[in-house]
């Protein structure tokens, strides 16, 4: 798919925003959506600032996206809601409100995010792989098997780049096995600490 | 130590973390990662006012210094007491981001001696470790920082959720709140005219490629940055693993490139580096990106094994100290635009003269 800006690169960054039962794309290649931002510092993903994108989505290409699901939350459930007057939503621990999330894309401290959850639920699927955190937990402890079982990984594949550059394939696939054994465990130890 | 004399210091140690280590180090430069965290219960740096700031600054350091996760003796920069030109020295020696540079009263740097871990205070969240080795590794990278995440987690209750991992100020860093990066020198697949269609590659598989000296210096010293976009959904681990592998491949393809060249335009090769070669070892005024650009040639040509008395550690190094603030200090005086670029090529002349003349001996 061509980016919906330049028609000449293959777009890498697809925004879905559905408002009102109706729903609209874009896609952009990385070099048009880093264009569209003027600030590149480290609260950008690739180079662009996505709260930015979406609201510029937003005015640009006259959706009812961000902009109005702000203009139309409510300010105390964050639900979505018609009827509900034109309030901006106002983080109740730090005062952070709506237009700062617009302008910044952050967020001003824990308790943002469940103020501002309907607008990062929409969001976040464009930012990250999934939606669910798997991984490292504060509760987990230091001596928890990812280190050690990482530290074995290591080692199968530095054994590995040496047996390849030995060109002993028969040992190099059977470190290969060894490693995708060892990758499984650990995935698996993730998602069971996650449940 | 006062902060000039803790400069000096620093200024005087080459940095550990660009040590060939035999990691895939001709073409992996460095490898980092940083993890993003915040305290449960305090608002976020970009909320905080100047006390607020400054009283959890303290509160940091003061866990950090007790936790002993650091490598002792560590180093402590408040960003507000430093001058401009020492807060660049730090940018340059990729100890602080651009933005806790710029960050005003209350944040602050702590690095571990050897520089290889560090910890930056009030950035865009309270707390952002950075942990840098030589070479390809971002798994030993990942041991350590994890090691010293484990340790301030004992100590301080980080802002985390169920469902959406560590909370941090931009939603981008949620989750795992992991930054893996590792930087490419890449000269042989720009020579060939490939870099467009592998970074173009890159993208495709959600991964971010910078230039080393901010966006659009992809060209610059040949040296690329790449790093994960995605921080939530996956395990740090799987994070790292698919970068690895990514990086792995592009290593090949590197290899492949300078082999290729080698074979069918070994001229363009011998020309490319052999002319960058006089610029560097002859040149009486040299501007940075010339510099930067014949050190990326002459780096692979120490690769390609065609200087047996220059190394790549003494290259790796040069790259750091031909940068402004390096020569400002290095020279202990102001310096204009063109006294920067003589001091810059007496600086590189200088190193090859000595190089060459060790190897004679």
């Amino acid at each position: 798919m061509l980016c919906d800006n330049c028609h000449k690169n293959e777009a890498t960054i697809h925004i879905q925003e559905v408002a009102k039962g109706k729903k609209k794309s874009l896609h952009l290649c990385s070099e048009c959506a880093s264009k569209k931002s003027p600030d590149a510092g480290l609260g950008n993903i690739g180079g662009f600032n996505i709260s930015q994108l979406l609201y510029d989505i937003s005015t640009n290409f006259g959706l009812p996206g961000l902009t109005d699901a702000l203009n139309k939350s409510d300010a105390t459930s964050g639900k979505l809601d018609d009827k509900a007057p034109t309030k901006e939503l106002i983080c109740p621990v730090c005062t952070w409100n709506s237009e700062k999330l617009r302008k910044t894309g952050r967020l001003g401290c824990s308790n943002c995010y469940k103020v501002f959850k309907n607008i990062l639920d929409k969001a976040l699927p464009n930012m990250h792989r999934g939606k669910i955190h798997i991984g490292k937990n504060p509760a987990q402890s230091t001596a928890g098997a990812g280190p050690r079982r990482m530290q074995e990984l290591l080692e199968f594949q530095k054994q590995l780049d040496q047996a390849i550059q030995a060109e002993e394939y028969e040992k190099a696939a059977e470190i290969r096995d060894q490693i995708n054994d060892l990758k499984e465990e650990l995935n698996s130890s993730t998602k069971e600490d996650k449940q | 130590m006062n902060t000039n004399e803790t400069i000096n210091k620093l200024l005087a140690k080459d940095v550990s973390w660009l040590e060939p280590d035999g990691n895939h180090d001709d073409i992996a430069i460095c490898s980092r990662i940083r993890l993003a965290r915040n305290i449960e219960g305090i608002s976020f740096p970009i909320v905080a006012d100047a006390d607020q700031r400054s009283e959890i600054c303290d509160m940091i350091r003061t866990t950090v210094i007790n936790s002993e996760c650091l490598d002792k003796p560590e180093m402590f920069f408040k960003m507000n007491e430093l001058s401009a030109l020492h807060r660049k020295l730090l940018l340059e020696r990729r100890l602080i981001s651009n933005e806790l540079s710029g960050a005003p009263q209350g944040s602050a740097l702590i690095v571990a001696d050897g520089e290889n871990s560090s910890i930056m205070i009030n950035e865009e969240d309270h707390l952002r470790l950075q942990v840098l080795y030589p070479g390809l590794d971002l798994e030993q990278a990942w041991l350590k920082i994890s090691h010293i995440d484990d340790c301030l987690s004992e100590r301080l209750a980080f802002a985390y959720d169920s469902r959406l991992g560590y909370l941090t100020s931009c939603p981008s860093n949620i989750g795992t709140g992991i930054r893996a990066s590792v930087m490419l020198h890449l000269p042989g697949l720009i020579l060939s005219e490939q870099i467009n269609a592998a970074m173009h590659g890159i993208r495709t598989l959600g991964l971010t490629v910078r230039g080393i000296y901010g966006e659009g210096s992809e060209n610059h010293g040949g040296l690329f940055q790449i790093s994960n976009q995605s921080t939530l959904g996956e395990s740090e681990l799987m994070i790292i693993e698919r970068l690895t592998s990514v990086i792995r491949q592009l290593i090949t393809h590197e290899k492949n490139a300078r082999v290729m060249m080698l074979e069918h335009n070994k001229h363009i090769i011998l020309n490319h580096v052999g002319r960058a070669y006089g610029r560097l070892r002859h040149a009486f005024v040299l501007g940075i990106e010339e510099a930067l650009n014949s050190l990326s040639a002459l780096r692979m040509g120490v690769d390609l094994k065609m200087f047996t008395a220059l190394d790549i550690r003494t290259i790796n190094d040069l790259f750091i100290k031909i940068n402004p603030a390096h020569l400002l200090l290095i020279a202990g005086k102001p310096l204009n635009d063109l006294e920067q670029n003589i001091k810059r090529a007496d600086v590189v002349r200088e190193t090859l003269r000595r190089l060459e003349s060790e190897a004679k001996n």
